[in-house]
């Protein structure tokens, strides 16, 4: 019996002392291995990557052609993909896993590149259809695809086009708040029947990966696509607070917690949003850090914390306020952070000597 | 080993829980938080966010060098901020309680200090050796270090000393045997590093507060770092002293951490710095020896899947002797 099969057999036998009763079944039936570690997942994404590199090039090369002709590109791409999914589709090999993710990638570049051509054709080169194309083609892919490494690079992929499609409309102050949104709903419902782990897991870190990169950069990036634009920091930091307000209320909601605490939760909530209201990433950084600590989930947890970093290191070089108003943002922020945590301790205080504990 | 979120995932998935029992049974496994756990967790998270945002908000101040607020006054409110940080520290050192408390006071103690030196430099025109500041500010540092015992303190400790040797072999042009600046610099950070870090596993075996995994595996990143930088520019131009270090270095680590202190993650390091070592020389002899693109292309794409296929088996390998060893323990 293999260590994982252990550990959930001592899974169940927890669970049928504390009286809840499991149906019959197999145990272990993935066919990708659960335990793999993230890291070593990392790994052989990387070498997917420079594979599909490097066959992308012996393509272009030895058909050289083809790259004028849209519709050869898709059926090139359509049959790489193809392949990958029967590959994929067979018993479980580490090179052929290896071999059929470089293919889809290869498949997945050569897609990438009709579309674009189909776009300068059509004259509508990375407008709004475009990114939604890409939308609907990697959320395809991401349901489709029979391999957890390969929906993790569909979800990603998937994740960042919804950005740029945002972008490109001009509702890049609202992406964050809607990856957000979507992250919560996912997070939060990880348990319930109608959740599907092997497609909504990989879209919950596709999300959340976006917010390692500085939110400014989505900002400079709506306005290239969209040069009407304005930025609207200020609807981006709202629509995120909002998000965290939710999120707070719905954790109390769910833990029963007396309504004066979750008064005091909610303003808490509202005091990190306004004093963070110049200093884009913190509140949605809180958010993901809620949802990791909620669910036990140490990826979330780290996201949230590496998220958190790279917005205030960005904050630094932010172009629209003085170093004087970011250090006044900063040091409300903390000073705000910290009060929180003294009128949380003193409440906790008391309400353990009225009740013998409200926390327990 | 899978997290308990993972394990329960596969018996929603497996229809082995009813939809009514999913949430009590992520409950009785412990997955969903627990009140008490939230009251911990907003505590340190709280404390320590907060305390981040005050350090950050002075140095954001000082590097605005507002002329109105006169030298003497940031002085002071710089060194406020120090003794005040000091006295919490003490002041919490005493309740066993609020152990957090006072770790957190000496985050603040040791960034201020950071942030007066800079002042300090920018009030005395002293910037023109910046590595000074970074090495001052570590040296300083070093009796609140001894007295954290924070492994995380003992990290930003290591960065700083990296960063003053960085900023000294780049002001002096030093060469260690007769390699260039930047392969010196090199060089340096890897003796550094890898000084330090067989120091902390040596020093991981008497202190417990001192083996936090993820302290180690970040110091081991630095070295593992440049040890690839060092192999792969160097690579065939060098007199064979770089592979014969290299080798000796990735395969002595290697050892130590598959025997005598298995870690996966540091393993797995070592693999991508030994695949990025293979994969750039045998790269760079084949452009060099072939003249027809694509099949050099196709060989490197076919290099790449093998090289990438063997680390991950093996790692897949490791790790399931890691946790068969665990189970049988």
């Amino acid at each position: 019996m293999s260590s994982s099969t252990m550990a959930i057999q001592a899974l169940i036998t927890k669970l049928e002392n504390k009286g809840i009763v499991l149906n019959n079944a197999s145990v272990g039936q993935e066919s990708n291995d659960p335990s793999t570690p993230w890291f070593i997942k990392l790994l052989a994404m990387g070498a997917g990557w420079l594979t599909a590199f490097f066959m992308t090039g012996v393509f272009a090369l030895l058909f050289n052609g083809i790259f004028d002709n849209p519709m050869a590109l898709t059926c090139c791409g359509v049959f790489a993909i193809g392949l990958a999914w029967f590959s994929f589709s067979g018993q479980p090999s580490d090179f052929r896993e290896h071999l059929a993710l470089a293919v889809s990638l290869v498949g997945q570049f050569l897609i990438s590149f009709a579309i674009f051509e189909f776009a300068t054709n059509a004259s509508y080169k990375l407008s709004a259809l475009t990114w939604l194309t890409f939308v609907l083609f990697h959320s395809f892919l991401l349901v489709v695809m029979p391999n957890s490494l390969h929906r993790h690079i569909s979800a990603i992929a998937a994740s960042a086009s919804l950005g740029l499609l945002f972008s490109s409309l001009g509702w890049h102050s609202i992406y964050y708040a809607t990856a957000l949104t979507i992250i919560a709903l996912l997070t939060l419902n990880e348990f319930k029947a109608w959740f599907k782990p092997k497609i909504m897991t990989p879209l919950v870190y596709g999300f959340a990966l976006q917010f390692l990169l500085p939110i400014v950069f989505n900002s400079t990036l709506g306005e290239l696509l969209n040069r009407n634009l304005d930025s609207h920091l200020w609807l981006l930091n709202l629509s995120t607070t909002l998000v965290l307000l939710v999120v707070t209320l719905v954790l109390c909601v769910r833990h029963k917690i007396d309504k004066p605490m979750c008064f005091a939760a909610a303003a808490a909530a509202i005091v990190v949003g306004l004093a963070s209201i110049k200093l884009s990433g913190i509140t949605a950084g809180c958010v993901i850090l809620l949802l990791g600590q909620a669910h036990s989930n140490r990826k979330l947890l780290a996201i949230g914390v590496l998220s958190l970093l790279t917005q205030t290191s960005f904050y630094y070089y932010n172009l629209e306020a003085t170093l004087l108003i970011k250090s006044l943002g900063l040091a409300i922020l903390g000073i705000s952070l910290l009060l929180t945590r003294w009128v949380m301790v003193k409440v906790n205080q008391q309400s353990q000597l009225q009740k013998g504990g409200l926390y327990e | 080993m899978s997290s308990t979120r993972k394990q329960l995932q596969i018996l929603i998935e497996q229809n082995r829980l009813g939809p009514k029992d999913t949430e009590a049974a992520a409950r009785v496994s412990g997955v969903l938080s627990t009140s008490s756990a939230w009251l911990q967790f907003l505590n340190r998270a709280l404390l320590m966010l907060g305390c981040l945002a005050i350090s950050c908000s002075l140095m954001f101040f000082v590097a605005y060098n507002w002329l109105e607020f006169g030298h003497f006054a940031k002085f002071a409110l710089l060194e406020s901020v120090i003794i005040l940080a000091t006295i919490a520290y003490v002041f919490f050192q005493n309740s066993q309680k609020s152990n957090l408390v006072s770790q957190a006071a000496l985050l603040v103690a040791c960034l201020s200090l950071g942030v007066l030196l800079a002042l300090f430099g920018q009030t005395y025109q002293t910037g023109a050796d910046p590595w000074q500041l970074f090495f001052n500010w570590a040296l300083l540092m070093v009796p609140w270090l001894l007295l954290s015992r924070s492994s995380w303190l003992w990290l930003f400790w290591c960065v700083l000393l990296n960063t003053s040797l960085i900023l000294w072999m780049d002001a002096y042009g030093v060469s260690i045997l007769h390699y260039g600046k930047s392969m010196s610099t090199m060089w340096a950070i890897l003796v550094l590093n890898t000084s330090i870090l067989v120091a902390w596993e040596l020093a991981s075996n008497r202190f417990s507060w001192i083996s936090n995994r993820w302290a180690t595996r970040t110091l081991a990143a630095f070295a593992i770092y440049a040890v690839t930088a060092v192999a792969i520019t160097l690579g065939f131009t060098d007199s064979g002293l770089t592979m014969l270090m290299t080798l000796i270095s990735i395969c002595g680590a290697g050892y130590v951490y598959r025997k005598l202190k298995p870690d996966l993650f540091i393993l797995a390091m070592l693999a991508l710095s030994s695949s990025i070592i293979a994969l750039t020389l045998f790269g760079e002899f084949v452009f060099d020896s072939a003249r027809d693109v694509i099949g050099v292309m196709f060989i490197m794409g076919f290099a790449t899947l093998a090289v990438g296929t063997t680390c991950t088996v093996w790692l897949k390998d490791v790790h399931k002797e890691m946790l068969n060893q665990e189970v049988t323990s």
